[in-house]
């Protein structure tokens, strides 16, 4: 490669580096696409197939216990579960068409309105609703006394299993907290960037070298 | 709506004019090689996809250059998530680079050694400004790929030749 000296232009540099010339061949490229529709619709079998035997195990669990606390647990698990598995099914099954906000789609908006998208979806997936975290707490709440109630030794299983779960629930709060936080530290950027400009924009003339 | 066959001449058409410069922007955005061949092959995965609705409602090039900046910029929004490092935008740059320690060095491959950790600092609106600005893509074209005002682009590059020229002044200028 030629050394460049003063007055050449850093494009010319950019634009002539080596590359190694990657050609991905269209079959490969269409194998890869099959294997990705594949493992999608694999994946989402075997999340529901795991729903389903859960929930059986969940059945079984209200309908021999007597305690209330533990039933309505396992109601709520067995309902996230299953309506998670559905949802994922229906939507690896589903036939697509191209929309503006997903992959394939995304040429149609530009990239800034792609890169907020996507900074949105994750927010929106880190940042949960109070009301989740209300009721996690009181589910808690519930258990805690309870778990008391029926371990009058405190190194038997329960109550050891209910605080632990509880101080998990409260780290992966905090974490997705952080996370929703620094999120919307990138979307606020993103909000700088878009509305910046200097009225009637800049002579392109007076800053060439 | 291009059928397949058409979808594969397209898809040849591209990578004959765009290829290059689709690997170049695998190398802006990810510098770990085999991590950068998937970048790479999701791109073209992506292209492929896309070219089955593309339907000359814009410019070829304009198409490619989104769809190969969005997939890139997902790429690096995963990897944040996984591996937090602090981006910066084009504003923070000359804070961050000491302007002391200019690029002497005539190597060309030193340039692009330096350019190349100037372009992985910010973050992805900065970069695919910066990409298209070295890539020679015009202010307008730039305006419609990323989605801002001529003017807002202006003045970006207006900020990024200054960088640039404090940062490569004595090898090469901008």
């Amino acid at each position: 490669m030629s050394l460049p000296t003063p007055g050449t232009d850093l494009r010319n540099l950019w634009q002539s580096q080596e590359t190694e010339r990657t050609v991905v061949p269209l079959e490969q490229i269409q194998m890869k696409a099959r294997k990705f529709l594949t493992k999608n619709r694999r994946d989402a079998i075997a999340r529901f197939a795991f729903a389903f035997l859960a929930s059986v195990f969940f059945v079984f669990a209200v309908m021999t216990t007597r305690r209330t606390t533990v039933r309505i647990v396992a109601i709520v698990v067995m309902a996230m579960l299953l309506t998670n598995a559905a949802q994922r099914l229906y939507r690896a099954y589903k036939p697509r068409a191209a929309r503006p906000t997903d992959g394939v789609g995304s040429p149609w908006s530009s990239c800034v309105e792609f890169y907020r998208s996507e900074l949105e979806k994750q927010r929106a997936f880190a940042s949960q609703p109070v009301w989740q975290m209300l009721a996690a707490l009181l589910v808690i709440a519930w258990l805690v006394p309870d778990a008391l109630h029926h371990s009058p030794d405190p190194f038997r299983i329960s109550l050891p299993v209910v605080l632990f779960a509880a101080a998990g629930l409260l780290v992966l709060v905090a974490l997705r907290k952080f996370q929703a936080h620094r999120v919307q530290r990138d979307i606020d950027a993103l909000d700088s960037f878009e509305n910046e400009n200097f009225p009637g924009g800049i002579d392109d003339s007076t800053i060439r070298k | 709506m291009p059928d397949s066959g058409d979808r594969n001449e397209l898809y040849h058409q591209v990578i004959g004019a765009h290829g290059r410069a689709i690997e170049r922007l695998a190398r802006a955005y990810e510098a770990d090689p085999d991590r950068r061949q998937d970048l790479l092959q999701e791109i073209h995965l992506e292209l492929w996809k896309s070219l089955a609705v593309y339907e000359s409602r814009c410019a070829l090039r304009t198409w490619v250059y989104r769809v190969a900046h969005n997939t890139a910029a997902k790429h690096v929004i995963r990897r944040l998530r996984t591996k937090p490092e602090v981006l910066v935008s084009l504003e923070e740059i000359p804070k961050l680079v000491d302007d002391r320690k200019q690029a002497t060095d005539t190597d060309s491959r030193e340039v692009i050694k330096q350019l190349m950790e100037l372009v992985h600092l910010l973050k992805p609106p900065d970069r695919q400004l910066m990409l298209l600005y070295l890539e020679g893509i015009d202010t307008e074209s730039i305006a419609e790929i990323i989605g801002l005002s001529s003017g807002n682009v202006r003045t970006k590059i207006h900020r990024l030749k200054a960088i640039l020229a404090r940062r490569f002044h004595q090898g090469a200028t901008a």
